[in-house]
């Protein structure tokens, strides 16, 4: 046989690695918005929650395929490549998305935080915002941590169009009524806070 | 003795032998003699761990039937010079004075040996044989060289060898590691796991002997460079490896002690030799930042806390053998040497901590409790809810040589994982205070505390705790509750005393500290509550 180089080859493998990995991380924002941890060991996920309830979860495997045809095999280009494992990535990112939003929806289900089928507008937000907690660094009101809004492109012009559209007054009190949320949400957050001891 | 045994003939093990024997001294071939002593049926009863030897006997044994054997252990070549010189005055003392040991009967003859890795030149044979015939008639003095010593060890291997190439290019890999440096922990516990043969449902148990020996064997080849350059860290360190797979093996098979504790036994002395060594350099010549390249000054705090860990593990493990020689730690001279060595790179970095702690607690100390509220805070700091930083303190499955790799921007893969809001540690350090009633602190903390998820791993079998990654088992997150019932923790923390440990590893909790030093991913309440219940 003619020599190979299996040194830069190993290299090569590494690079795509990355450049899969890359992929999966741009097409699944949601996924990787979340803590990431690494099970080192082990073969499922258990969940002790503050009511002592254990749920355990075998871990799913995400999984693509990544083929090239033997007819391919002369004529294929790097480009070529690339664009296969673009295509697997996503196929993956797919995958963890929809079993994070599984997950989410479980969740949303089970706390009642949702908002009964409401079309989204400026003021559906703010009723979103009134539902869910709020945390603020250092505490400090004037610095919400604020949640992330995932929405359709479609969903995110509607919502610019209905704030154009919103009169200066509407837009005032939407700003009162956000300030008053936050306020809210503020003494929630420091509630909690102060919930959190050693008793007895 | 019969030191040719059938055995099967394996060129490429016998050159990897050779190049570890070659490159040994006296000290670092002799467990490994003593283990192959064992496994010809003999007792060995004491072992010189220093150059300093008594009455010209490094190695002391008792055969099958009781028949005493005293050997004066060589490293290189003796010719005439050397023989007149050093050797045969010992030899003489080794010949003409009795083994003085309670289990040995004055009154039965010792067989002498004289045992070398190099080679006794002719002069020297010829010597030897005069005196056998004349002065040492009653009682010829025998030799082993660097021939026979590798029939001997060779044979300790005798079928149990690498599986394939790419198992020797493992061990290859192993052996020829930069002796200043510290093994490749994975790489070497799978390596010598294969040999433990520890997947298999079913074990001869006379079959065990052998393994344990073949693995002994393979350790200290492993062992063999550090051991060279007089870096004891990494010796205890391979050498913890190999009592953890003994440990396993005994525990998987429920075997008696008849099979393996004699190799254990050695083993183990060698592991506390080589910590004493290290103890004893550091005492001697303290932390010297000039012995670190200015240029590597930033890896100097690793080297430090590495050293530090091992002998905060030997200091625990003394004081649960019931050793006085543990209180050296108290004393303000040496503990000002150990002052400002620890510093949080991970979770893992707390393990020595905590020694030292129990230490301290047992002295009557209250720094005690300060060290375990000072590590609690420093991961509130670094893993709480308002930490500045995005990554966190690394989780105990990241031993300091990850650490290095990591924050030289070395590592192979990028570090993906978040520590944020959680924590392997912090839930083993609350309980610590917990069982010292240390109330306050944990009201005035609770606040951020109760904001850290505590991360621990259920496994699925007990002996899986000798595991270094287990297949199966549960990654377990549990929620701290908001308001904690003080009576709660209490229970929590009482009942921690090791339920969850394998049998053997709680007969011989001494070896804890040091398997906690490596293996740290296994410091949880449970292990951790039975060490803290043992130094009471």
């Amino acid at each position: 046989m003619i020599p190979d180089f299996p040194e830069a080859n190993a290299q090569i493998m590494k690079m795509l690695n990355r450049h899969l990995k890359d992929q999966v991380r741009l097409k699944a924002p949601v996924f990787h918005m979340a803590n990431i941890t690494k099970a080192h060991e082990g073969d499922c996920l258990g969940n002790i929650d503050e009511n002592e309830k254990h749920t355990v979860n075998k871990m799913e495997r995400v999984e693509s395929k990544f083929f090239i045809p033997n007819e391919e095999v002369e004529t294929i280009t790097t480009s070529d490549i690339l664009k296969k494992l673009t295509e697997a990535a996503g196929s993956m990112a797919s995958q963890m998305e929809i079993g994070i939003f599984k997950q989410m929806t479980k969740a949303v289900a089970e706390t009642g935080n949702n908002l009964d089928n409401k079309p989204l507008t400026p003021d559906t937000l703010l009723d979103a915002m009134e539902k869910i907690p709020m945390s603020f660094e250092d505490d400090d009101i004037s610095k919400p941590i604020n949640n992330v809004l995932l929405v359709s492109e479609e969903g995110m012009k509607k919502l610019n169009e209905a704030e154009s559209q919103s009169s200066p007054e509407e837009i005032a009190q939407r700003k009162e009524r956000e300030q008053q949320i936050i306020k809210k949400k503020h003494q929630e957050h420091m509630d909690d806070l102060n919930s959190r001891k050693i008793v007895d | 003795m019969d030191i040719i045994k059938e055995m099967h003939h394996d060129p490429f093990l016998q050159r990897a032998i050779e190049y570890w024997l070659d490159s040994a001294n006296e000290l670092g071939y002799q467990p490994l003699f003593c283990s192959w002593l064992s496994l010809n049926g003999h007792s060995v009863k004491y072992s010189i761990k220093s150059t300093v030897i008594e009455q010209g006997k490094d190695v002391v044994s008792v055969d099958a039937n009781g028949k005493p054997y005293a050997y004066q252990l060589k490293g290189g070549d003796i010719d005439t010079k050397r023989w007149r010189s050093e050797v045969k005055p010992e030899i003489e003392a080794m010949i003409d004075l009795v083994i003085d040991h309670p289990d040995i009967d004055k009154r039965k003859k010792h067989v002498s040996y004289l045992v070398t890795n190099g080679e006794i030149n002719d002069a020297v044979r010829l010597e030897i044989t005069k005196y056998n015939e004349s002065k040492w008639k009653k009682t010829p003095l025998k030799y082993l060289t660097r021939g026979d010593l590798l029939q001997a060890f060779q044979g300790m291997a005798n079928g149990i060898t690498p599986k394939d190439a790419v198992s020797y290019k493992q061990l290859m890999d192993l052996i020829f590691k930069d002796g200043h440096g510290t093994p490749n922990i994975s790489s070497a516990y799978a390596f010598l796991k294969e040999i433990f043969k520890l997947d298999e449902p079913k074990r001869a148990k006379a079959e065990v002997k052998r393994l344990i020996a073949a693995g002994m064997l393979y350790a200290t080849m492993i062992a063999g460079q550090y051991r060279n350059t007089g870096n004891y860290h990494s010796v205890v360190q391979v050498m913890v490896i190999l009592i953890t797979l003994i440990f396993h093996t005994v525990d998987k098979y429920k075997l008696e002690k008849k099979y393996w504790s004699e190799c254990y036994k050695i083993i183990w002395e060698d592991l506390l030799t080589s910590a004493e060594k290290l103890e004893n350099e550091i005492s001697e010549k303290g932390f010297d930042p000039s012995q670190a390249s200015p240029i590597m000054k930033s890896v100097f705090p690793f080297r430090v806390h590495a050293t530090t860990s091992t002998i905060f593990a030997l200091k625990l493990s003394q004081k649960l053998q019931g050793k006085d020689s543990w209180k050296t730690i108290l004393d303000p001279e040496i503990s000002q040497k150990y002052s400002g060595t620890i510093f949080a790179w991970g979770e893992s970095a707390f393990i020595p901590v905590v020694f030292l702690a129990l230490l301290l607690e047992e002295a009557g100390q209250t720094s005690s409790t300060t060290l375990i509220e000072d590590s609690i805070s420093k991961i509130i700091e670094k893993n709480g809810r308002n930490a500045k930083e995005i990554d966190g303190l690394l989780s105990t499955y990241y031993n300091v040589e990850a650490a290095v790799e990591i924050y030289f921007n070395l590592a192979l893969e990028p570090l993906e994982e978040s520590f944020k809001c959680r924590s392997h540690l912090i839930k083993s350090l609350i309980e610590i205070l917990v069982r010292l009633d240390q109330r306050s602190f944990l009201e005035k903390n609770w606040k951020e505390i109760s904001h850290i998820r505590f991360e621990s791993f259920t496994l699925e079998k007990m002996e899986d705790f000798y595991l270094w990654r287990a297949k199966r088992g549960e990654n377990l997150t549990t929620y701290p509750r908001k308001q904690q019932s003080w009576a709660g923790l209490k229970k929590e923390a009482e009942e921690k005393n090791g339920k969850s440990l394998p049998d053997t590893i709680k007969k011989y909790p001494e070896f804890l500290p040091f398997f906690l030093s490596v293996f740290a991913h296994r410091a949880n309440p449970d292990s951790l509550g039975y060490l803290h219940s043992k130094c009471k």
